[in-house]
């Protein structure tokens, strides 16, 4: 019986730029819940934004709401039915932050993503976030990690949990295929080391800063590629034409046929990356769209998906199947996560974690992939 | 039970106290007992709403519950309600349930302020929220949701599944029955109670049939097995565009049936033969039904989808070697639980066999859409209806009607078959065929042997001639019998010859050798025997005068 502590300090934002660590009511769980102590949490991209902004699009903050999604920990307690899951006190977990309703069509179909009724930690209206002592789910959302996989690994089974879900399960990646990833930041790159894990022949990443690209290439990329500025009068259309076909030429793609490009992912949602992929997928390719960018309205050229009868997809968080897979690829050493924590701060520090995250660049100048904060003392 | 972080603020069930009348449940204890006992009324919990029971179909799994206490490896251990197809009305709603009507209501109060009728904007506000007396069809299988299975999008395999009137979980045939919300369905006001309680199998045919099967509209179904399951099936089959509809039975009047409901062919599968192999007989039985019903065995024409709803190994085998390369089986019926199945030809043809178990996401709603359009007919199948205090005659009945072996027949439950065959254009067809005619001329014989057995005397019967008229019959018997189709009448008529003549040699022999005549006649026969001998007499002192 672990002995559970009695505060539970949680870093909680108020609004924009206004965050303050409050001693918030440890959580009561109930039925099928358990109580997690965590142990580590990364910071996301949308975590800093909510910082800066108080929204993401329909999503607006309203109440203090503390922040944090990206975590793993230990189970402390069960609910009374919650050992039929096999989880344990003591158990190792990696923690899928979204509870779904389980009984709407999308829930009962196999695609819980799409929940209307989705309670999503860190997200409005919803005030829990992970970065606290405690945190409450259902058991079948903490996903047991094995005693070689790390507290780290686990935090970001998270965004790795959303590579998977855009490269295997909608982008359906196989073996020797060759993907092209559009924005190497941390979901770019954890869309190529998923990429990589399941067999792909050749992985190209496409990034407009060579440090971006040169560590993907260090990690797991086959090439890299460096878009060139658009001319100062040049058409939109013509720029991504040009840069279409400098991808084919400098690294010897054919349009179609053999060793042409099966899948696109695009993780920067830069609106000149959605235009190339298009361009540079082979006919009947797939696209994923990952990335959401600031203007999420597009121009898009249909002429491409049209006569090559492209299947484009939008991927959002993660669903059935895919943390399984996630921690599997990284139980296997099909992925290694390590070179992607960059920067770690203890848990008074994280606001320093945020802003260097904003930044892109800690104070030492070196670049930011991934921010991991301690738990509590 | 789901959770969720955000918890539904403090609300309370629709009524708040709920004044129930008494809950009879129609109970089994074993194999062929059963009895009338209370339940206690179930409190809601707050997703979850009670359902005053109005309607129940029964299913062949209940009536094998019923015969046997058992079905496959589950055996009924203490007492359980039967009943799992039905159909009710909403008479108390779980607090989360009740909030979210009172939402729904506001929200379409909101949207109807002047712009349009409430009612159609309760419609526009979306999933319609459920209300106390609403009309529902329910689903009655309670899954865990938290699985890999039922996060998967496939809950009717989820092996927590808690499904009503399978041990040890009660059933439907008793007053009060309750379900988490979203296993029940609102039926349109188009759609009556009674074919509510027939969502459920069908349900199992659209699941079978649109789901597992794939069917697209202008493909080719082959159905084996015209019982409800396979009925059903074809119903769904026609109401989502099939192109040809084959069902296959052994049993004519049930083919008879569904050419008039939902089959657009039907044929009855040739007979074993003595030396053949099950596989043998299987593989020639499918190349004649495709010859006898035009139907290629590839390219366009061809069989895309069977199901077989018979579970009979033969009937699998004959699907399997019927449908067109690279088409799709799909097995639902319920038989031995092991069966040879032709590999060869499933590989080499790339034959996909898939089962289908029940019931997934989304097939009750197809279901009840198909039927509130008019694209699938329930009425023909509903052959009658039994009082709840009659349930144990509901179930000796469908029992009995399925029984090959019971010699005795319920009227109500033929009858009833009767009456919506004797509608059917098939009937018309039999009245004016041979087939019929034919027989009915022959009745005369045994009519008169009859009429000589009651109002005759033993005089008037020849012993050569009776014997010889029920071997006769009993050659006709086998004729009638072997004969396709079948002839019944022809073999009740030769039956009923054969017996009557067999009755008049009989009598025959009691008359003249057992005693018969001198019991009937004691003084005449002494008379006639006497004359008798004294004609001899005078017979032979003739022919001694004359020598």
């Amino acid at each position: 019986m672990v002995q559970l502590k009695s505060d539970n300090p949680s870093f909680v934002l108020h609004g924009i730029d206004n965050v303050k660590y409050e001693d918030r009511p440890v959580p009561e769980i109930s039925e099928d819940q358990v109580l997690i102590e965590i142990a580590k949490t990364g910071i996301c991209g949308s975590d800093v934004h909510y910082l800066k902004y108080a929204r993401i699009g329909a999503f607006v903050l309203e109440q203090s709401m503390c922040l944090g999604h990206e975590s793993s920990g230990t189970v402390v307690k069960l609910g009374p039915k919650a050992s039929k899951s096999g989880l344990k006190v003591g158990s190792r977990v990696a923690l899928e932050p979204g509870v779904s309703c389980r009984v709407c069509l999308h829930c009962k179909g196999g695609m819980y993503e799409l929940c209307p009724d989705m309670s999503f930690a860190a997200t409005p209206p919803i005030i829990y976030g992970t970065l606290a002592r405690y945190y409450v789910l259902p058991a079948d959302l903490c996903h047991p990690l094995a005693d070689t996989v790390s507290f780290e690994d686990g935090a970001m089974m998270e965004p790795l949990a959303v590579g998977v879900h855009s490269v295997h399960t909608l982008g359906k990646c196989q073996s020797d295929q060759n993907v092209i990833v559009f924005g190497a930041g941390p979901v770019g790159l954890l869309c190529m080391a998923v990429a990589k894990a399941l067999g792909a022949r050749r992985i190209i990443a496409v990034d407009i800063q060579q440090e971006r690209l040169d560590f993907a290439t260090s990690y797991v990329a086959t090439d890299s590629f460096l878009p060139p500025a658009r001319g100062a009068d040049e058409e939109p259309t013509a720029y991504t034409n040009r840069v279409a076909e400098l991808i084919f030429s400098t690294l010897d793609i054919p349009a179609r046929g053999k060793g042409s490009i099966d899948l696109a992912i695009e993780a920067s949602g830069a609106p000149t990356c959605i235009q190339i992929g298009m361009h540079v997928l082979k006919p009947a390719g797939t696209y994923v769209q990952v990335g959401m960018g600031h203007n999420l309205t597009l121009p898009v050229p249909f002429f491409d998906v049209i006569t090559k009868e492209l299947k484009v997809v939008g991927s959002f968080r993660y669903g059935p199947g895919d943390y399984p897979l996630a921690i599997s690829l990284v139980e296997r050493g099909l992925i290694d996560l390590k070179p992607l924590v960059t920067q770690r701060y203890e848990f008074k520090d994280a606001l320093e974690a945020f802003e260097t995250t904003r930044a892109g660049k800690d104070p030492q100048g070196k670049p930011v992939i991934k921010c991991i904060i301690n738990p509590p003392p | 039970m789901s959770s969720a972080l955000a918890q539904a603020p403090e609300a309370l069930p629709n009524p708040p106290t709920f004044k129930p009348k008494n809950n009879p449940a129609f109970i089994l204890h074993g194999a062929l007992k059963t009895s009338y006992e209370e339940l206690p009324v179930p409190d809601v919990g707050p997703d979850e709403v009670l359902v005053e029971i109005k309607k129940t179909g029964i299913c062949g799994s209940d009536v094998h519950f019923y015969n046997t206490g058992k079905m496959g490896l589950v055996s009924c251990c203490g007492a359980m309600c039967l009943g799992h197809e039905s159909s009710g009305l909403i008479v108390r709603l779980g607090a989360n349930v009740a909030a979210k009507a009172v939402a729904a209501d506001k929200a379409s109060d909101a949207l109807a302020n002047g712009k349009a009728d409430k009612a159609t904007a309760q419609s526009v506000v979306g999933k319609r929220a459920l209300r106390i007396g609403d009309k529902v069809t329910l689903e009655p299988g309670v899954t865990c949701r938290m699985c890999h299975d039922c996060r998967g999008g496939q809950y009717q395999i989820c092996e927590h599944m808690a499904f009503a009137a399978y041990p040890p979980f009660d059933g439907t045939l008793q007053r009060y029955y309750k379900l988490p919300a979203d296993l029940v369905y609102p039926l349109p006001e188009s759609v009556d109670l009674v074919y509510g309680a027939m969502m459920e199998p069908l349900s199992v045919a659209v699941h079978a049939v649109a789901n597992v099967g794939g069917l697209r509209t202008g493909q080719n179904v082959l159905i084996m097995g015209a019982g409800p399951v396979g009925l059903l099936a074809m119903g769904v089959a026609k109401g989502l565009g099939a192109g040809r509809i084959i069902g296959v039975d052994i049993n004519q009047d049930r083919l008879n049936f569904a050419k008039s409901y939902a089959a657009t062919d039907t044929y009855v599968p040739v007979k074993q033969e003595a030396n053949e192999s099950r596989p043998e007989y299987s593989l020639r039985a499918a190349a004649d039904l495709l010859l006898t019903c035009g139907i290629p065995a590839r390219g366009p024409g061809s069989i895309d989808l069977v199901i077989d709803a018979t579970g009979a190994e033969v009937c699998i085998q004959m699907g399997l070697n019927a449908v067109r390369p690279g088409g799709v089986h799909v097995q639902t019926g319920f038989g031995p639980p092991d069966v040879q199945v032709p590999m060869f030809r499933i590989i080499t043809n790339e034959i996909t066999l898939k089962g289908g178990w029940r019931y997934g996401n989304g097939d009750y709603p197809l279901a009840i859409d198909l039927v509130a359009r008019g694209l699938v007919n329930l009425e023909p199948l509903l052959t009658h209806t039994f009082k709840f205090e009659d349930a144990l005659e509901a179930f000796e009945v469908t029992k009995a009607g399925k029984d090959k072996d019971g010699n005795f027949v319920i009227k109500l439950f033929i009858m009833a078959a009767f009456i919506n065959w004797a509608k059917s254009p098939a009937a018309r067809q039999y009245f004016f065929s041979t087939h019929f005619w034919g027989p009915v001329a022959n009745w005369g014989l045994p009519i008169a042997a009859l009429a000589d057995i009651v109002g005759k005397d033993e005089e008037i019967i020849s012993g050569v001639m009776s014997p010889t008229m029920a071997a006769y019959s009993m050659i006709f018997m086998r004729f009638a019998w072997r004969v396709q189709p079948r002839n019944y009448l022809l073999f009740a008529c030769h039956a009923t010859n054969a017996s009557a003549q067999l009755v008049q040699e009989g009598r025959f022999i009691n008359y003249w050798y057992l005693g018969g005549r001198e019991k009937k006649h004691p003084v005449g026969s002494k008379v006639e025997d006497a004359v008798g001998k004294v004609k001899e007499g005078v017979e032979e002192a003739k022919k001694a005068v004359k020598a």
